[in-house]
């Protein structure tokens, strides 16, 4: 039964001459998990919220959607505002009350449902979504993934039939995202909710879906099954680098026969290779002799009463290196960003900065032509209306980047995606001329298309003499450019090591490509590595 | 079961301070002020809170200036004490000095106490018994406040990271902060968008509110409430016909009418150690209920 139709919705914004959305019809089954992906500036956004009346943008409309087989002009106030369930974005901005029950109840009390009702809602939904253990708490102590499962509570306390969510991990960690996302599937399977996703990370999102619907400028260019859209999907598309590494796989590899989504089935498909090269040709990885920074024996922790958050961490960055910070939440990581830029201070142990303590730097000149560090929240980095009076004040002009900006010049820096966002923090940045820059979860809210432009900027960075130290928590795009893979955990630096030897150790800290290779191939860290050793090899029995 | 004031319904929280600081502020009889200020420092101290010992100098101080203020500025009163720039300092300004000093000193504990006590969500219940969007509208400032003064403690720490804070002089320090705050600003309004959107989607105008804010009132509440209603009762009948009397001018008199003052100063004495006895008491039923386990 199709719960939600769109038939020829075409959309244009106001004083825009091109429609933001053309002829996009489909129909969503009841009880489905619907995937819509596409890259920055595909309509996604615009699409989701027009089928949601509340959310609905100004502009020129034509077409019709249906809901429940009633025209969505027609539905009652109430069966439009509960019946479809809309979850955003921002975790922090969709909160409405200090404290997380009040946050729970929100909904219903909207609705002027009683009290005995609204009390028995928010006891089980607060047991089903584990939210018991801090429903007195204030929303403002809560992580990000806690607010965006306390997002989708309040929601789901309305009983909703569909339920969208435009990005809702795109401010998460991958760890904090996976779980967001299984819970939605199991809302999905349990519930029988029909579920709409628009999201940039689809590795996780194409194999547990029924649907995958691709937008491009405004245009439904596919809707199947995500096995016929990949066979069918151009691979210059923006999003066929966010497919699942299987399936890239699979594409790399001719595409035929039935494509694998995940894993197990990425394994399937490469056993009938033969294995007589093992491992892709590397050389030995080698380093300048000079340090960049230079970290020893550096213990932090917050205040007096509370544990240490780094133990005795020892690392050292040569000059020109590109190295990755990885770890879980909660291992240290963004702490120790923020000791190496001489923005807290350890209370023991040295850190040195291009062969010169951090102490002996006078005032702000340790930011001047020496280091850089571009923080997580990449929205602090902004302080103007335009992204032309950023770029000003860093002092940077556009064509001096080493990537393309100047469509965006007019553009006020909050309206950009947040890949786009990401770019104009490095900008400001390279404003300053570092020759040390720290980018903390540089890669997040960029789509795959993106972060193939970021890991290209990296490398001409590098090139340009630049050491670069990313922090992050996105193991394949650590894989994709660093020169060696730092692992943090407990406070200290368990392992630095070069990618192909990091992830090959690891079988759960590692990517998607090295666990398809895994016992056949070594030294397999990109898909790329994978399918070119395939190719090598040939299709037949091994010899040995 | 009879809790502590604090555990007990917002209701009775907030009947108990405006009982003991009305009392304080409009009946300014000395030995109520001296008994008020006892209750209320021991109450400030059982609660729990932070920088007490900071408020405690702060009050001292105040109370040191408030009581030498008054003598050096009137001059009324019979007793001269010694003279300044011929102007006398008299006995009876300093007692009335002291006097007052005693009753704002012992009006900011009761003061403090509550805001330790009456925590935002009690706070937003209060309001929501008289009006359920200003309750709403309180929940989402408390919400915005610590979310506000975060987003400007990471801005300033980002600018200084990117080298684009300058705080070599006043002049560029103050013109970095304007900056900062006006972005501020428009992250907030930003922000706003999304909050309204989500609360719309959420069917906020889909007409009459329910209001969950439930806190019950139960029997040790209303014994409370009986409790304290009866102990006000006596000290307002004293008040009513015309105990407590005192005087500061001409010469300092504090008139002691017998049994009646003697009832009503019992009274507030009750009412002003009630949290400390409650809390005694309820301390005392957890070790006997601990002993029989």
């Amino acid at each position: 039964m199709e719960i939600l139709t769109a038939s020829g919705v075409t959309f244009t914004y106001p004083n825009c001459d091109r429609p933001a959305l053309s002829d996009v019809s489909f129909s969503l089954e009841a009880g489905s998990f619907n995937l819509l992906a596409g890259g920055t500036g595909s309509g996604k956004s615009t699409l989701l919220k027009l089928l949601k009346r509340e959310l609905a943008p100004m502009g020129d409309l034509s077409g019709g959607m249906t809901f429940e087989g009633r025209p969505q002009a027609e539905l009652d106030d109430k069966s439009a505002a509960l019946g479809i369930g809309y979850v955003m974005q921002q975790p922090d901005a969709q909160i409405v009350c200090d404290k997380v029950w009040a946050e729970l109840v929100f909904t219903l009390e909207n609705a002027g449902a009683d009290k005995a009702f609204i009390a028995f809602r928010a006891a089980e939904t607060a047991s089903y979504f584990g939210i018991d253990r801090w429903y007195e708490s204030d929303t403002d102590s809560l992580s990000g993934g806690q607010k965006q499962l306390l997002n989708l509570a309040s929601v789901m306390m309305g009983e909703p039939k569909l339920l969208i969510l435009d990005e809702p991990t795109a401010q998460l960690d991958p760890i904090a995202a996976t779980e967001f996302i299984h819970t939605v599937k199991k809302l999905c399977d349990e519930l029988g909710l029909t579920v709409l996703i628009a999201e940039h990370r689809l590795d996780e999102l194409v194999p547990i879906s029924d649907r995958l619907m691709i937008l491009d400028g405004g245009r439904l260019i596919h809707n199947g099954s995500p096995r016929e859209v990949i066979a069918a999907l151009d691979p210059k598309s923006p999003v066929a680098p966010a497919m699942p590494a299987a399936a890239r796989l699979f594409k790399a590899l001719g595409g035929t026969g039935d494509c694998p989504l995940n894993v197990a089935q990425g394994r399937e498909y490469i056993a009938p290779y033969k294995a007589d090269t093992k491992a892709p040709k590397r050389g030995e990885y080698t380093h300048s002799a000079d340090k960049a920074l230079e970290l020893k024996d550096v213990y932090f922790r917050y205040s007096r009463g509370e544990a240490d958050i780094l133990k005795g961490l020892s690392l050292d960055v040569y000059k020109g290196e590109i190295v990755c910070i990885l770890g879980a939440n909660g291992s240290g990581k963004s702490t120790a960003a923020r000791c190496m830029a001489g923005l807290i201070r350890p209370y023991s142990g040295s850190i040195k900065v291009l062969g010169k303590r951090l102490k002996d730097y006078k005032s702000t000149s340790l930011y001047k032509e020496c280091l850089t560090l571009v923080p997580q929240d990449v929205q602090t980095c902004f302080l103007h209306q335009t992204v032309e009076q950023e770029l000003d004040e860093a002092g940077i002009k556009p064509e001096e980047l080493p990537f393309e900006i100047g469509h965006l010049l007019g553009t006020h820096p909050y309206d950009l995606s947040g890949g786009e966002q990401q770019l104009l923090a490095l900008a400001k940045a390279l404003g300053s001329k570092p020759q040390l820059l720290i980018l903390d979860e540089v890669t997040k809210g960029m789509d795959s298309a993106l972060k193939l432009t970021a890991a290209d900027i990296f490398h001409k960075l590098k090139a340009e003499g630049v050491t670069l130290i990313l922090v992050t928590h996105d193991i394949e795009f650590a894989a994709l450019c660093a020169d060696r893979c730092v692992m943090l955990f407990g406070g200290e630096a368990v392992c630095a090591l070069p990618p192909w030897e990091f992830f090959d150790r690891g079988s759960f800290y590692t990517t998607s490509a090295s666990r398809i290779a895994r016992g056949k191939y070594e030294g397999v860290v990109t898909v790329d590595d994978l399918s070119s050793l395939c190719l090598k090899n040939g299709k037949g029995v091994s010899l040995c | 079961m009879i809790r502590r004031i604090e555990d007990s319904n917002p209701i009775v929280t907030f009947f108990y301070f405006a009982c003991t600081a009305g009392v304080t502020m409009f009946v300014p009889y000395p030995p109520l002020l001296v008994i008020s200020l006892i209750g209320a420092v021991m109450y400030f101290y059982t609660v729990k809170g932070e920088h007490k010992g900071s408020f405690t100098i702060f009050a001292f101080i105040l109370f040191l200036l408030l009581v030498i203020a008054n003598p050096l500025v009137s001059h009324k009163g019979d007793t001269a004490l010694l003279f300044i720039n011929g102007r006398p300092i008299t006995l009876e300004s300093f007692y009335f000095g002291l006097n007052s000093a005693v009753m704002i000193i012992a009006a900011l504990y009761w003061f403090r106490t509550l805001t330790f006590v009456l925590t935002s969500d009690k706070l937003i219940y209060l309001t929501s018994l008289l009006s359920k969007n200003l309750s709403l509208i309180i929940s989402m400032s408390v919400r915005f406040v610590p979310l506000f003064t975060r987003q400007r403690r990471k801005i300033k720490e980002t600018q200084r990271a990117m080298g684009l804070y300058n705080d070599d002089s006043l002049t560029h320090e103050i013109r970095s902060n304007i900056r900062i705050f006006s972005i501020l600003i428009t992250w907030a309004l930003e922000g706003g968008i999304t909050t309204a959107d989500s609360m719309e989607a959420r069917g906020f105008s889909l007409g009459r509110r329910t209001c969950f804010r439930n806190k019950r009132i139960d029997r040790g509440d209303v014994g409370l409430l009986v409790i304290m209603a009866g102990l006000l009762s006596v000290i307002l009948i004293c008040i009513v016909s015309g105990g407590f009397e005192y005087s500061f001018y001409p010469k300092t008199r504090i008139v002691s009418n017998g049994t009646k003052d003697i009832l009503g100063l019992a009274a507030f004495c009750g009412l002003s150690l009630l949290p400390v006895i409650l809390k005694a008491e309820v301390s005392l039923k957890w070790k006997y209920l601990q002993r029989r386990v």
